[in-house]
This record gives C-alpha cells, sequence and structure tokens, in this order.
C-alpha cells in the first residue's frame, strides 16, 4: 500500500507547471470531478437517509463544500496513524513542490494565489488517499479527474459558482438565455506565469432543472412526450454549444440521471414528467415491454447455448441469478 | 416550544447588530443557535439565510421549525468591517472557511486577528475529518505562516479536547448540515487564543 503514497510523490515531483494557455482540457477534468462527486452523494444520501433541502438545486459554494465534506466524512474511515501521518508529510512536499515551481512567480501576499495552491493541493492528496478508504472501489475517484488538472492540464486551479470571485472583468457572454448564463461553475487557473487563465463548467443540476422546466411546459405528461433530440435542440437554442457539450454528453449526463433518479419517466416517444399515477404507469409500461423484449432475447441465446453444449463452460443463467437476486430466492 | 439557554433563560435576538453589548459572535450559525444557548449573550451570523427567521415570523417555535436565529448576515471572508472587536468568536462545523489549506488559515486568521481583542479566543468546534476546523491543520498552517513571517497577528493554540456524546454540547445540541438535511457529530473542539 505505501507504494501508492511514493508512486504519487514521484509523478508530483515531476509535474511542471505549463506556460501555454491556449488549450482548455482543465474544463472536462472539472467537470467530470463535480459529475462523479454529486453521483457518490446521491448515493449516500439515500443510503443514509439523509435529504437535499431544496435549495440544493442550484449548485452554490455553500452546497458544493457541505456536499464535499459530506462525502469525505461518509467514506474516510482511515484510521491509521502511520500512514495519516505520511499523507501530512506529503502534503508539506506538495505545497514546497509548488512553491519552487512557481519560482518568481510565487506570491505569498496574494490570497488568490494561496488559495489555489490550497485547492490544488486538497485535491491532489485526496486523490491518492480515497484509494484507502474501504468502500474506494464502490464509487469512481472522484479527485482523480480534479487532480488530473495539476498533473495532466499542469495549471494550479480554484473554483466558485461566485463569478466575482474568480474573474475580475466581465467576458462578453453573447448568445445565452437567461435560464442558463447564470449556472456556471467558474474555475481560474494558474501556469507557469504571472498571469492567471480562466474557464468555466455548467452546473448539471441547475441544468437539469432546466430541462424539467422544459419538460414540465411542454411534456407535462405521458400523452405529450418530448424527443431527445427536441430537448437538446432547445439547449442548444439556449447557448449551448455542441464543442462544450455534445448530444451523448447531454444525454448521460443530463437526461439519463433525471430518470434514475425518478425525475422523469420516458416510453418510445419521448420524455415526460411523472405527475400523476397514469403517467407512472405508462412509463413503467413501457420499461416492461423493454424488459421482457430483453428477457426473451436472453431466453433463446440461453436455449441455442444448451442445444449447442456451451453451458458446461458458459455461464448463461445469469439473467435468471440476477432475478433470483433481486427477489431475494434461494437459486 | 421556546428554545431555553442554559442558565434557563429564552435565548433572544440582539436588534442593534453589532453596537449591542454583546462581546461573542458566532460565524456561519445556518440553522443552529449554539452560540446562544451556550454563552450568556451572542451574536449569530451566516453569510446566507434560506430559512424563516423565527424571531419575526413565528408566534410559537422549536428547535426543529427550520427557522434561523440569526441577528445579522454576515460573510466572515467577504463582508466589511464590523468596525469593532469582540472577545469570543466562534466557528461550528464551518465549510469553505477556516483553516483549509494555508491560504485559507492565513485569510482565516487575519479576519480574526482584526475581529477579536488581544486576549481574545476563537471557538473552534467540528469533526477530526473537516479541514476547515481540523486542530491539525490549524497548528501545522499557522506555524508555517509564523516562519514565514506571512501573519500580522500572534496566537496560541490550545491542545483539542474531545467531544463525545457525553459532552453538553453534544447532550443538549444538535449540529446540522444544512443543505442537506443530516446531523453532523463534531468530535473535537479546541481554542486559538490572540496573543498578539
Ligand atoms: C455546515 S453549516 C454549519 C451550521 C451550524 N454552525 C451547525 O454546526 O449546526 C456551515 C455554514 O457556514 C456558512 N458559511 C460558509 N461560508 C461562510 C462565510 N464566508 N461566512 C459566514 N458563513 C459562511 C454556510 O452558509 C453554512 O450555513
Amino acid at each position: 500500500m505505501e507504494n501508492i503514497i511514493l508512486e504519487a510523490r514521484n509523478t508530483f515531483s515531476d509535474v511542471h507547471l505549463t506556460n501555454d494557455y491556449r488549450i482548455k482540457r482543465y474544463r472536462n477534468n472539472f467537470q467530470i470531478h463535480l459529475n462523479t462527486l454529486f453521483d457518490i452523494s446521491n448515493v449516500i444520501v439515500d443510503d443514509s437517509q439523509a435529504i437535499f433541502n431544496d435549495t440544493a438545486l442550484i449548485l452554490t459554494d455553500r452546497i458544493y463544500h457541505q456536499t464535499e465534506g459530506f462525502v469525505i466524512e461518509s467514506l474516510d474511515d482511515l484510521e491509521d496513524e502511520s500512514i495519516n501521518e505520511e499523507f501530512d508529510n506529503l502534503q508539506g512536499f506538495l505545497y514546497e513542490k509548488i512553491r519552487r515551481e512557481l519560482g518568481m512567480y510565487y506570491d505569498r501576499t496574494s490570497l488568490e494565489l494561496l488559495k489555489m495552491i490550497d485547492r490544488t493541493v486538497h485535491s491532489a492528496i485526496l486523490s491518492v488517499k480515497y484509494n484507502y478508504f474501504s468502500k474506494c472501489n464502490e464509487f469512481i475517484n472522484p479527485w482523480e479527474s480534479e487532480n488530473n488538472i495539476f498533473t495532466d492540464n499542469k495549471v494550479l486551479h480554484l473554483f466558485s459558482t461566485n463569478r466575482d470571485e474568480v474573474v475580475d472583468f466581465i467576458d462578453d457572454d453573447s448568445n445565452e438565455s437567461n435560464e442558463i448564463s447564470d449556472k456556471k461553475i467558474w474555475i481560474l487557473a494558474k501556469g507557469h506565469r504571472s498571469d492567471t487563465t480562466h474557464g468555466f463548467v455548467r452546473d448539471l443540476l441547475g441544468l437539469r432543472n432546466t430541462i424539467l422546466a422544459i419538460l414540465d411546459e411542454s411534456a407535462s405528461s405521458y400523452r405529450n412526450p418530448m424527443k431527445t433530440e427536441i430537448i437538446i435542440r432547445k439547449l442548444r437554442q439556449m447557448g449551448i454549444s455542441q464543442d462544450e457539450y455534445s448530444d451523448s454528453n447531454i444525454k448521460n449526463w443530463l437526461i439519463t440521471p433525471l430518470k434514475r433518479n425518478n425525475r422523469i419517466g420516458s416510453s418510445k416517444d419521448g420524455y415526460f414528467m411523472l405527475n400523476t399515477c397514469d403517467d407512472i404507469a405508462f412509463s413503467y409500461g413501457s420499461h416492461l415491454e423493454n424488459l421482457k423484449g430483453y428477457f426473451r432475447t436472453l431466453e433463446s441465446h440461453r436455449r441455442l447455448a444448451e442445444q449447442k453444449n456451451c453451458l458446461s463452460t458458459h455461464n448463461l443463467n445469469e439473467h435468471i441469478e440476477f432475478l433470483l437476486r433481486y427477489l431475494n430466492l434461494p437459486s | 416550544m421556546a428554545i431555553l439557554d442554559i442558565f434557563n433563560n429564552e435565548i433572544v435576538e440582539f436588534v442593534n447588530f453589532p453596537n449591542d453589548q454583546v462581546f461573542s459572535i458566532e460565524f456561519g450559525a445556518g440553522r443552529g443557535c449554539f452560540g446562544k444557548k451556550f454563552l450568556p449573550a451572542c451574536y449569530l451570523t451566516d453569510a446566507v439565510n434560506n430559512n424563516l427567521p423565527h424571531f419575526r415570523e413565528l408566534e410559537e417555535y422549536s428547535e426543529n421549525s427550520q427557522c434561523h436565529y440569526l441577528d445579522s448576515m454576515y460573510d466572515f471572508i467577504n463582508s466589511e468591517d464590523l468596525g469593532r472587536t469582540f472577545t469570543k468568536l466562534i466557528f461550528c462545523n464551518p465549510y469553505d472557511f477556516g483553516v483549509g489549506g494555508y491560504g485559507e488559515t492565513k485569510q482565516f486568521l487575519s479576519r480574526a486577528g482584526q475581529l477579536l481583542d488581544v486576549g481574545g479566543e476563537i471557538l473552534m468546534i467540528g469533526g477530526v475529518k473537516n479541514r476547515w476546523v481540523k486542530h491539525k491543520n490549524a497548528v501545522t498552517f499557522y506555524e508555517e505562516l509564523i516562519a514565514h513571517n506571512n501573519l500580522s497577528y500572534e496566537f496560541q493554540i490550545s491542545q483539542p479536547i474531545v467531544l463525545d456524546e457525553n459532552h453538553e454540547y453534544r447532550q443538549n445540541h444538535v449540529f446540522t448540515l444544512c443543505d442537506i438535511n443530516v446531523e453532523i457529530k463534531p468530535t473535537q473542539m479546541y481554542k486559538i487564543t490572540k496573543v498578539a
């Protein structure tokens, strides 16, 4: 296990901050961090029967930090004093490394810079420590992608939903509608240069609510479902470009989670709000048909395997075992 | 039922913030009323407030009414200076401000230094896994700041005291995360005294 810490130390010591601000890859890493962190928090909230208050429907700094704290405190069960001490040492090492790396650009009086270093060190340490949590294999490590901002994109970073904390001049954000323009997380980044650069990612919690609002207006029941393409077109009209989020990003990061969390129903004709019993039953019926279809296919595969005598070497009973497990029946 | 402090008096609002005869102040109080419950007179403040002000709106209230007990909104990091000092600053389970890192500690202690009398103290309460209050962080980052000559005030940090479930703070008070409805069980408490 100790190798993990040693390896990380070596990786960190090889990082050299960039002086090229042209490509903003750090945005993607930060987006993945947010997505994975909030996915974990949803699972833990469910398990612990806690609930997000209504205020948690759009992302603010306050919600980010409470959520991150909640996730850390739920997962971090590392009690071994000697390992914890090694992490303290690694932290000290990283602070020193970054100060040396910045060289003439290190200004110990700049709170903004010092806090960028804090966030960078924090995510770097957690990305490693995560591997020592007993539940580490149940989830994707959310700090790994954030730490890639340092190790791969080679910049320090800091973020806030409050634009004034990060950006001190106003960009001209051209063709964005009001529904989405304030649902952003601003990221400030700095490499081996005197100046900083910035970018943003969208608040996906907020955008999911935008989709709910769209459906609420035009697809309020199973009688008027809305196709994926139309949802995507509406978001594009609001100013979300293809470069920023591809169609499949929108499907995977916005629509599917809404479906999984019981916020919207679907049928082959599209998505709709789940307001009434009829809505729920309709969506259920549509998924039931899918399930039956899959089940028949799986069964006919199993029968074919039986005919061809494959069953001694290949397990094609898994769909049955899955059902039995789900229903808690002995196999 | 009205909330009583540990002296059995009903907790009260102070209406002339920050100019009452009140020398203790809690920051980031959220929906809690810790300071008013355990100290004879204490201001409660928070940067954000999403709840009903119970002192004004409700005839009857209890600790479960989901109200806040704030005397004023105040952002410890970004609000204007209050133009006065206190003998006690209280922080229970802070997130996003505190001793989270070197720069954050510099910011936190610089603000606290402005707001504290010499000899006054900061009461820090929280869990050991919360980096914004963790005792070890306070010590590490404070010592480094002093070594780098990077802080305008001098402090003394006490040893941490373990808060187990029998402690009066845990027996008589429920701490909560504000936006995720979940109880927090703080496990550690210590003081940072302003020496100069
Ligand atoms: C987890 S809650 C703690 C609530 C309460 N102290 C308790 O322990 O039950 C953290 C609170 O800190 C507040 N907060 C965050 N940043 C702040 C700042 N810069 N100044 C004042 N309050 C802040 C948040 O609004 C939130 O209400």
